[in-house]
């Protein structure tokens, strides 16, 4: 048998409940059957850890069911034929009271967003002094990031934030969840040099922000859109909503040095505040990396010519790609994209390949032509290993993962995030070449 | 905006009279929309002379969601009425419900409802008052509702459970009343003032039969266009007092015996829960055949607690064993996403942790049918259809077809696809899971045990050789592969192999060789094992040793012993086990110094505990507790040693931290270490799926040795305070 199946990703049901999961003091309640509960609970506890221990017998609550986050209604056969408003009742009640909850949240599963209970006046007859927001319907095999981009939309429309103020250098980090590889890092990279030009980072929207700090995001005076997936419409909104503006650098992600330098100038130039002490950072890296690559290069030649492949999300996937290939003088030898919202994403990157005669990358699979490096997802990782024949290096930028547990927090985003890639690709590369 | 929603049986004129009320306010000068809720698409049809108008749904379906526009999903018709038609399904397929919801999400998110609208009639199909028919009674949308009904008793029948729909959702009174559309049946009229005294509402509309109607009909368009009726006065009224302000009644359903007795005027008899039932076995004939039971039940769905997982992902699960099979998960992908992922965290745990690699835990033979909302609505059978054909091209021995909930939910029938089941080159085996819908994580698993067994495994085989099946071993389970690697080598130590792993990493022909083997070996002795056990003795002939995969050395001399007893090997045994002995009694000898006389407390859902026991007691550790919780899938707690320990079973949850306190073990065993918040015990953990073989508790012991021989102290230990100072 010819395999044929690949990693298959989550769609826009989980991007919503990621969305919201990413937020310290709100509670997702899956209205739905415990099959699509221990999942996301298990994720969004591995991604972002508010608890000490993995014993289920912590969190012996009724809708909980051995697991500290997302606790559900567990419907069953019946309440699709009844209706699920008597348990819908009794969890709002009994979880939506808890003083450590700031907003109750309620998410219909794929097959209770069928059966059609109206949540809203639920929630508000039975938790009427609990602010709660109701998504009866994520989406069927939606794309990941509209499920997240709704969600916060529906999420910022409830919120009562105070009127644009905008007059500090703040800015609000737009289009990275905790479901995104290294978030936490990347966001801690970002703030670092945003600070060194006087910045300071308002919200992150759905990592890690209370629902306090989320609420004043008006007080930014600049979104900035990091993925335009994640973030493009809720900047839209809070545009036409806020009269908040924002940047959409056309550098993309602020991944390797020269997108950062770049990122980082169209920033502080559209605050108007000194770009150069971030540079400066950024110029540090660069000349420590250079250090390495030269004395790596000059006994390997590596790792100019080598061959990269990725899979992965448009905008990870297009920044990488650049870099490595402008940067590192590597070749992309595969480039497989998620689904996306944006294709211009998709299209700058096969732009720019077009331009040095690379685009035959676009149409390539790493699993059919292989590559000295494959940057992609733990799932793509293990599979790539037991499958092609050919070494190579496998550098995880998405999740699932393979299962390192980083308690140091790194960052896929800035100038230490260039510095890991380059970090991993030479040590992956003498593993290749040995 | 005022809102307006106009429910009633199919057929009984609803579309007819929604589209006279449109037309009237709109000649009132009012801005007029009407939207038809039902999936026959001919609300508008006289508004719009008999134009087809562009379903919401058929609209979603053909246009990507940055393309959509408001203009599209509207027609404009008679009087600058718009008009909206939802569609849906045909009947019988997708889901009618749902494409309802879906079209009010669209005209929510075009805008429709911002673009200085006066007035908009629902016009709802009653007969079903699902959760999606039901989207106009909720308070965002219906201001107000009235019911169109003839005196038929089963138009009649659909208001009532119209009124009882609206009386779920109202809060405060929203009916403004009925309208009684004339059949031209006796006594109706009666029969329909009885009933609407009865529910305390005024009849709004009395409309006669007309052959004006049929002519309007005809020339598909409003009695307002086709000629000079009287009716035009009527709907002129019945607009007037909906435009105006007036008062409104809540909903007071009948209840059925009240209806019957109401409309038919007629003695009712008492419904069956006022009658005793009568025993239906003294009814059968003697001759009647017992009916088999074949229903296999996981405990849950038995016991009828709450679901642990579904049996979805318990089916998928064993499905992707069957290594030269594809598995399709027909839903969304959400479905597949969630059970892709817990299969490959076991696989990537392994190869990570170990460099083990598990292949059906890292490229699960499993994909999904991507479900969108419109095949929900419409029915997802042809594109599943279209994914059989794509993966028949891959030449794999077997396809399995899973179902998930919104597929259980929209009643798509696998039946359909069987037509492609190939017995030559690709089997097609259909699990109807529906998600949770038939059950939990086990029942799903049963589903497919069974279900492949019934499918695969070759009948007419007779037992030879010496071969042994193994069956019930845990898929998930990061012991699983180095457990068999033990149990293989002790078979192969007597000779005998292993013919198929039911169903656990094995083919499709190994399947249906599965009668080859003629002793059969449990791996768990467990509720799923022991269902596995009977049904494939009951319908398969499959003879069982009678215990599960040994632990501990005394379990293990007597498994191996019997196993090879069996076969006719008795003479190979002795020499193997005296080897072991030495070994163990070697090991247990050099562990003693450090554990003699430390307590053990143990705290666990196993309900087998010897093979932690018996080194415990040979080491002369004294067992200070042993606690069992209750874990519904097996409840057989049984110990050689009963009588050494003090025991409680069940053991509530709760007591831990007291019974430590008060016992102070040196020792806690338990499934999850205490955290370290609450406890200064050391803990260690017993896993799920213990090793086994000889020395499974002796491995476990020599963890603890370490500890106590290097005085371990953990420093991070103090730190909770920390956490709770920078974290918590
Ligand atoms: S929707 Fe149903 S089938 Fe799908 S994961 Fe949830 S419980 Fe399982």
């Amino acid at each position: 048998m010819r395999p044929c199946t690949e990693n298959i990703w989550p769609d826009a049901f989980s991007g919503a409940i990621f969305a919201l999961e990413g937020i310290r003091d709100v509670v997702v309640i899956l209205n739905g059957p415990t099959g699509c509960k221990f999942y996301h609970s298990a994720i969004s506890d591995y991604q972002y850890p508010r608890d000490l221990s993995f014993d289920p017998l912590n969190y012996p609550e009724i809708y909980y069911f051995g697991q500290p986050r997302v606790p559900a209604t567990f419907l069953d056969g019946n309440d699709y034929i009844y209706g699920a408003a008597s348990k819908l009742e009794k969890i709002l009640q009994r979880v939506g009271g808890k003083p450590q909850y700031k907003l109750v949240t309620v998410v219909n599963s794929p097959g209770a967003a069928l059966i059609g209970d109206d949540l809203q006046r639920l929630a508000r007859t039975h938790i009427p002094q609990v602010p709660c927001i109701c998504i009866e319907n994520t989406g069927f095999s939606g794309v990941f990031a509209e499920g997240f981009q709704n969600a916060l939309l529906q999420l910022l429309s409830h919120l009562n934030p105070p009127g644009h103020q905008g007059v500090e250098p703040y800015v609000n980090l737009v289009g990275l969840s905790i479901y995104h590889k290294h978030y936490r890092g990347s966001i801690k990279e970002l703030q670092r040099l945003l600070s060194l030009c006087g910045v300071k980072v308002q919200t992150t929207m759905c990592c890690g922000n209370s629902l306090e700090e989320l609420r004043n995001f008006t007080r930014a005076r600049l979104n900035v859109v990091l993925d335009p997936d994640y973030g493009l419409e809720v900047c839209q909104w809070m545009k036409s909503h806020h009269h908040m503006p924002y940047l959409l650098p056309a550098s993309g992600l602020p991944l390797g040095f020269e997108a950062t330098e770049r990122w980082i100038t169209q920033v502080c130039s559209a605050l108007g505040v000194n770009p150069l002490p971030a540079l400066e950072d950024i110029e540090s890296c660069r000349a420590r990396a250079f250090l390495h690559l030269s004395r790596y290069n000059s006994v390997t030649g590596l790792p100019r010519g080598a061959s990269f492949a990725v899979k992965t999300e448009p905008a990870l996937a297009a920044a990488v790609t650049i870099w490595l290939h402008s940067y590192l003088g590597m070749l992309p030898a595969a480039i497989e994209l998620l689904p996306s919202i944006h294709h211009c994403t998709a299209q700058k990157l096969e732009d720019y390949l077009r331009c040095y005669g690379l685009h035959q990358a676009f149409h390539s699979k790493f699993m059919d032509c292989g590559a000295d490096v494959l940057l992609s997802d733990g799932n793509t990782l293990g599979q790539a290993q037991l499958l092609q024949k050919q070494p190579f290096c496998g550098i995880e930028i998405s999740l699932p993962s393979l299962g390192y547990l980083d308690v140091v927090d790194k960052s896929l985003l800035g100038a230490s995030g260039a510095m890991l890639l380059i970090e991993q690709i030479l040590n992956g590369l003498r593993f290749v070449y040995s | 905006m005022k809102q307006i929603a106009i429910y009633g049986k199919g057929g009984i004129g609803k579309s007819t009279v929604a589209a006279h009320i449109s037309a009237a306010l709109a000649n009132r000068g009012l801005k007029v929309m009407q939207v038809g809720c039902d999936p026959k698409h001919d609300s508008t049809r006289l508004l719009t002379c008999g134009r087809a108008v562009v379903t919401v749904l058929d609209y979603l379906q053909k246009t990507s969601p940055d393309q959509r526009q408001r203009e599209d999903i509207i027609d404009v018709g008679y009087g600058g009425v718009w008009c909206v038609e939802a569609g849906g399904p045909k009947p019988g397929v997708g889901c009618a419900g749902r494409g309802i919801l879906t079209t009010f999400d669209l005209i929510k998110k075009l805008g429709v409802m911002d673009s200085g609208l006066d007035v908009v009639i629902y016009d709802v199909l009653g007969d079903v008052v699902c959760g999606g028919f039901a989207v106009p009674l909720r308070y965002e949308y219906a201001d107000e509702v009235y019911i169109v009904t003839s005196g038929e008793f089963m138009s009649l029948y659909a208001a009532n459970n119209i009124l009882k729909g609206v009386h779920n959702y109202d809060i405060q009174p929203r009916l403004g009343g009925l309208i009684f559309n004339h059949k031209g049946l006796a006594e109706e009229e009666l029969r329909v003032q009885r009933f609407a005294a009865a529910v305390g509402l005024p009849i709004c509309a009395v409309i006669p039969r007309s052959e004006d109607f049929a002519i309007a009909e005809q020339m598909a368009c409003t009695l307002f266009q086709s000629s000079h009726s009287k009716l035009h006065s009527l709907f002129e009224d019945l607009a007037a007092q909906m435009a105006a302000e007036h008062q409104l009644y809540p909903a007071h359903p009948l209840d059925p015996e009240q209806l019957e007795e109401l409309i038919l005027n007629r003695y009712v008899m008492p419904s069956s829960k006022d009658i005793a039932y009568e025993d239906k076995a003294s009814k059968l004939t003697p001759d009647a055949p017992a009916e088999k039971a074949t229903t296999l039940l996981s405990l849950n769905v038995r016991r009828r607690e709450p679901l642990h997982g579904c049996a979805f992902n318990g089916a998928v699960n064993v499905a992707i064993q069957v290594q030269d099979a594809v598995t399709i998960a027909h839903g969304p992908r959400s479905c597949a996403h969630a059970s892709y992922q817990t299969i490959t965290s076991a696989g990537r745990k392994s190869q990570f942790e170990r460099g083990v690699s598990m292949p059906a835990h890292i490229l699960p033979p499993l994909i999904s049918s991507d479900l969108n909302e419109g095949r929900l609505i419409f029915g997802g059978i042809s594109e599943l259809r279209k994914r059989i054909i794509e993966v028949q091209a891959c030449q794999p021995r077997a396809i399995f077809v899973v179902t998930t909930c919104p597929t259980g939910i929209i009643g798509d029938n696998l039946e359909e696809i069987m037509d492609l089941d190939d017995h030559h080159k690709t089997r097609l085996i259909a699990l109807e899971a529906d998600g949770n819908i038939s059950g939990d994580y086990l029942q799903g698993m049963i589903t497919a045990y069974v279900e492949t067994a019934r499918a695969l495994i070759d009948p007419h085989i007779t037992p030879a050789g010496e071969l042994v099946n193994i069956i019930g071993e845990k898929t998930i389970a990061s012991v699983t592969e180095p457990n068999l690697k033990i149990i293989k080598e002790l078979l192969r130590q007597i000779g005998v192999g292993i013919n198929c792993r039911f169903i656990c990493q094995t083919t499709v022909g190994e399947i249906a060789g599965f009668k080859k083997a003629p002793l059969n070996l449990l791996a768990y002795d467990d509720y799923m094992g022991r269902l596995m056990r009977d049904h494939l003795g009951l319908n398969y002939g499959a003879e069982f040793y009678s215990r599960p995969f040994p632990r501990g050395f005394e379990e293990t001399s007597r498994w191996l012993a019997e196993i090879a007893a069996f076969f006719g090997k008795s003479d190979l045994v002795n020499g193997i086990i005296n080897a072991y002995e030495e070994l163990y009694r070697l090991q247990i000898a050099g562990l003693r110094p450090a554990l003699e006389g430390k307590r053990l407390m143990v705290v666990t859902y196993n309900h087998d505990i010897d093979w932690i026991l018996e080194p415990a007691l040979d080491l002369g550790m004294e067992v200070c507790l042993v606690g069992i919780l209750n874990y519904s899938q097996d409840n057989h707690f049984r110990s050689r040693f009963k009588g050494q320990f003090p025991l409680i079973e069940p053991y509530p949850q709760d007591r831990r931290l007291e019974d430590v306190a008060r016992l102070k073990p040196d020792i806690f065993l338990s499934n999850h270490a205490l955290s370290a918040y609450d406890s200064g015990v050391f803990t260690d953990v017993i896993p799920l799926c213990p090793q086994v073989g000889f020395l499974s508790g002796v491995d476990l012991a020599q963890r603890w040795t370490q500890i106590f021989r290097h005085n371990i102290n953990e420093g991070w230990k103090r730190d909770a305070a920390l956490y709770r100072k920078y974290l918590a």
